[in-house]
């Protein structure tokens, strides 16, 4: 068994959603059919249920790097090989609102722990048919998403650095969270699969402003949508490939 | 006038291939209507002419990240916005055969040009209308293109440990080249459209061999034929959208 994520390795599917918040793993959950929880350990709580016959498990990674590498490294070694991350950002971007969706293309590597497997110059990107399978499923479902560049940082109260964040800003990137770079770097050192999306939490003058948390929630359930559509569509392009 | 790329400016497309290879960029203008020598100065050789009535420009950067950056800096001064490479490279891996193409999702900063942009930890990626451009019209055209990682390198001749290069090849990078680093950078830096695609002229053990010209020379004409289609489809996009 594995030492943080205990529970028997046919639990897991091979395709997994991998939210940091707890309360959103349980919410992707609920669009799965007979979902159980098959472990709770150390904070992460994985749910494994079927979309139309499709296994699939949800993991919530905690907040940061090091608790989001464990959890998809353990995940892989009990067969997961595709992971969407349907996180929560905030946004360098005036034009982009509260309650927007982006999926990402590529992340500056602002967290320490994708540093021990491979540097800085490595490139954090999204699979590119996962990637290209989202921007396809917003487009069905009719959700408006961005799609660009964000930025994956470890400290979220740390004093802001506004000369890079204006550099940032101009060079194009859209949105700021803590997680996809440590997913995006160790899945190609893995060779799996990976990609993200986000709900914007936040403007680019104000963090997780009260005024925006209804839109944000809209947000946050249109991700997933997309994500679980997205899914769908590269399982069964697997199937068809087999 | 500018400093390096003698001609004036309304001699310059919005739409702009920018090879490596002097060659290259004739053989790419071969496809051109009306196709005119616009500027060769500084060893930038630039072709101005139209595809089905579209402007486009293409002109040789010369090779590695120094000449690239000075050359779709005055590209852009003139009004050039959207960038395809259209190159050669070598390959990490056994499963890669000369003259196959490889169009990148993000390439490993090997390059120091971009870091005098932005720090390494930005991710060197293709603008996504750009990348999915390229993919379609390799799938349109019936032409079996690899999508997936590069590295970008300022040193053809020097000798890399045997352990890094282990680790990228693990990390499922495909293509070496010596530029698309710094073109993704200072697009990103700018606020330009880049993309780009390569032709393999060499296997996993080596350097580009001399059986393996023929393919190659098939592939460079494959690559060029898709550059052209995607740049033709994303002026189409930009013209609707006006």
């Amino acid at each position: 068994m594995e030492f943080h994520i205990r529970c028997d390795p046919k639990e897991i599917a091979r395709y997994a959603f991998v939210p940091g918040s707890h309360d959103r793993a349980r919410q992707i959950a609920a669009h799965l059919e007979n979902a159980r929880l098959v472990s709770t350990s150390r904070g992460y709580l994985v749910y494994t249920g079927t979309v139309e016959g499709i296994r699939m498990t949800v993991c919530s990674t905690g907040m940061g790097g090091p608790s989001a590498a464990i959890a998809i490294e353990e995940l892989g070694h009990m067969g997961v090989d595709t992971f969407v991350r349907v996180g929560s950002c905030g946004t360098y971007q005036d034009y982009v609102d509260c309650g927007d969706v982006i999926i990402s293309t590529g992340v500056f590597r602002a967290g320490g722990t994708a540093n021990n497997y491979l540097p800085v110059a490595f490139p954090a990107v999204p699979n590119f048919d996962l990637t290209h399978a989202m921007v396809e499923a917003a487009g069905r479902l009719g959700i408006k998403v961005h799609v660009g560049l964000g930025s994956a940082g470890d400290a979220f109260y740390a004093p802001r650095d506004e000369a890079q964040r204006k550099l940032l800003a101009q060079a194009g990137l859209v949105a700021g969270e803590m997680e996809s770079d440590t997913l995006f770097v160790i899945a190609a050192l893995r060779g799996w699969r990976a990609g993200a999306l986000f709900a914007c939490d936040g403007t680019s003058k104000a963090t997780k402003p009260e005024s925006g948390e209804a839109a944000f929630h809209q947000g946050e359930e249109n991700a997933l949508r997309i994500a679980i559509e997205a899914m769908k569509s590269i399982a069964l392009a697997d199937a068809a490939d087999r | 006038m500018e400093f390096h790329i003698r001609c004036d400016a309304s001699e310059i497309a919005r739409y702009v291939f920018v090879p490596g290879d002097h060659d290259r960029a004739k053989k790419i203008a071969d496809h051109f209507d009306n196709a005119r020598l616009v500027s060769d100065s500084r060893g930038y050789m630039v072709y101005t002419g139209t595809v089905d009535g579209i402007r486009m420009t293409s002109m040789s950067t010369g090779m590695g990240g120094p000449q690239v950056a000075i050359g779709i800096e005055e590209l852009g001064h003139m009004g050039a916005d959207t960038f395809i490479r259209v190159g050669s490279c070598g390959t990490l891996q056994d499963s890669i055969q000369p003259g196959d193409l490889i169009i990148p999702t993000g390439v490993y900063r090997g390059g120091a040009t971009g870091d005098r942009y932005l720090p390494p930890a930005f991710p060197a990626a293709p603008n996504w209308a750009v990348l999915t451009a390229l993919v379609q019209a390799s799938r349109k055209l019936g032409i079996k293109a690899h999508v997936g990682l590069g590295w970008s390198s300022d040193a053809f001749y020097a000798l890399p440990e045997p352990q890094f290069i282990a680790k990228l090849k693990q990390a499922g990078v495909l293509a070496v080249e010596m530029e698309a680093d710094t073109l993704f950078i200072v697009s990103s830096f700018r606020g330009f459209r880049a993309g780009a695609i390569f032709a393999n002229d060499g296997t996993a053990t080596e350097v580009k061999p001399a059986w393996a010209e023929e393919a190659f020379r098939r592939g460079e004409e494959q690559e060029i034929r898709i550059a052209i289609e995607a740049m033709k489809s994303i002026a189409l996009a930009d013209a609707a959208a006006r």
